[in-house]
């Protein structure tokens, strides 16, 4: 079977959503304004059921997860930071190192797909801002209710298959105690002879 | 040989005696610790590069040769070149006394165009509690953050 893209790096999202689509409920389908319960007001969603469970509407209903703009994450990140609400907005300058630690953390964090409870979903001009799945905030609803619903854009293979694939990763993580940062330090020095200038 | 200098202090008009040899291990000692403070500032290569070429070139035992006690100021250490005796660096008339370093250092940042402030940290070392999970949120905190910084642009005129 041919692979439905090259599995190489994409230039931007055109080639992530479908250009060509129906109104019929899909997995990784995109839709506005669903209201979530725990948030009360209209916000898009992404469906997370599996394309089986859609075709056959056994059980007759779908699950969808929040789609939350991107500014959230980042600022939010900003503020774990302890960064000042005049340093986020550039009004007072951060330290180089602080700006090129938040800036790679979340580029290989977050927009790379490698936290848990988000997932980086690109602009897709005039339908969709850049935006994160937030995988915490997830609803159930009965399969005869999409019809209320305007459907925006569908993700292409494979990426519609991750986020499935990304939700069950979210749901079925496992916390465990951290190591402390001595024995972490004790590992790294064991094995490093880097030094500095 | 010892020559014994007398070191006016401009604030006080103050003066203390120095022996040459103990003059030039405090030089060479205030150098090694500007160097060492200055080489972990973010500042140019070719800075660094320079202001290390002027430092080798500070006399280590090497005071103006006089046999009797003499009155000098610090400009005749500071910028004494050991092979020709001169330099490119401005006199240092402003930084009389040699146990005013941070001052002497600050001096050194003004003139390198060093930053006030900038000084370099070895960078923290950080577990992130987020790092895997992502931050938390909770959707109406966040929105609320995110309309007050939106608030504040508009105040700053920030358009992006």
């Amino acid at each position: 079977m041919a692979f439905p893209v090259e599995p190489v790096e994409v230039q931007d999202a055109s080639e992530i959503y479908k250009k060509e689509f129906d109104g019929s409920l899909d997995q990784a389908a995109i839709y506005a304004d669903f209201i979530f319960a725990c948030i009360g007001k209209p916000c898009p969603a992404i469906v997370l059921t599996p394309i089986c469970d859609i075709i056959s509407k056994s059980p007759p209903y779908f699950t969808i997860a929040q789609i939350i703009p991107i500014e959230f994450v980042f600022e939010k990140l900003l503020f774990s930071r302890k960064l000042t609400e005049e340093q986020m907005i550039g009004k007072q300058p951060i330290s180089p190192d602080e700006l090129k630690y938040i800036k790679k953390h979340f580029i290989d964090y977050y927009l790379r797909n490698r936290t848990y409870r988000y997932h980086f979903l690109p602009e897709l001009k005039g339908v969709i801002k850049n935006s994160f799945i937030d995988f915490q905030v997830v609803q159930t609803f009965n399969i005869a209710e999409i019809e209320n619903y305007k459907k925006l854009t569908v993700l292409r293979s494979p990426w519609r298959e991750a986020i499935p694939s990304r939700y069950a990763a979210y749901c079925l993580r496992i916390g465990t105690p951290e190591y402390t940062k001595d024995s972490l330090r004790t590992v790294f020095d064991n094995i490093s002879n880097l030094k500095t200038k | 040989m010892t020559t014994e200098f007398e070191v006016i202090d401009k604030n006080t008009s103050t003066s203390s005696k120095y022996n040459s040899e103990d003059i030039s291990k405090k030089i060479a000692w205030m150098n090694a610790r500007i160097y060492e403070y200055l080489n972990k500032q973010k500042y140019s290569r070719s800075k660094r590069r320079s202001f290390g070429t002027h430092l080798s070139g500070l006399p280590e035992v090497s005071p103006p040769q006089q046999q009797e006690s003499k009155k000098v100021n610090w400009s005749d250490f500071l910028v004494f070149s050991k092979e020709t005796h001169t330099s490119s660096f401005p006199p240092f008339d402003d930084y009389p006394r040699i146990d005013e370093i941070g001052q002497i250092m600050e001096w050194y940042k003004r003139l390198l165009n060093i930053e006030v402030g900038e000084e370099y940290k070895d960078p923290e070392f950080v577990i992130d509690e987020y790092a895997v999970e992502g931050v938390s949120i909770e959707y109406k905190e966040a929105e609320a953050l995110h309309n007050r910084l939106m608030d504040l642009k508009k105040k700053y005129g920030i358009s992006s």
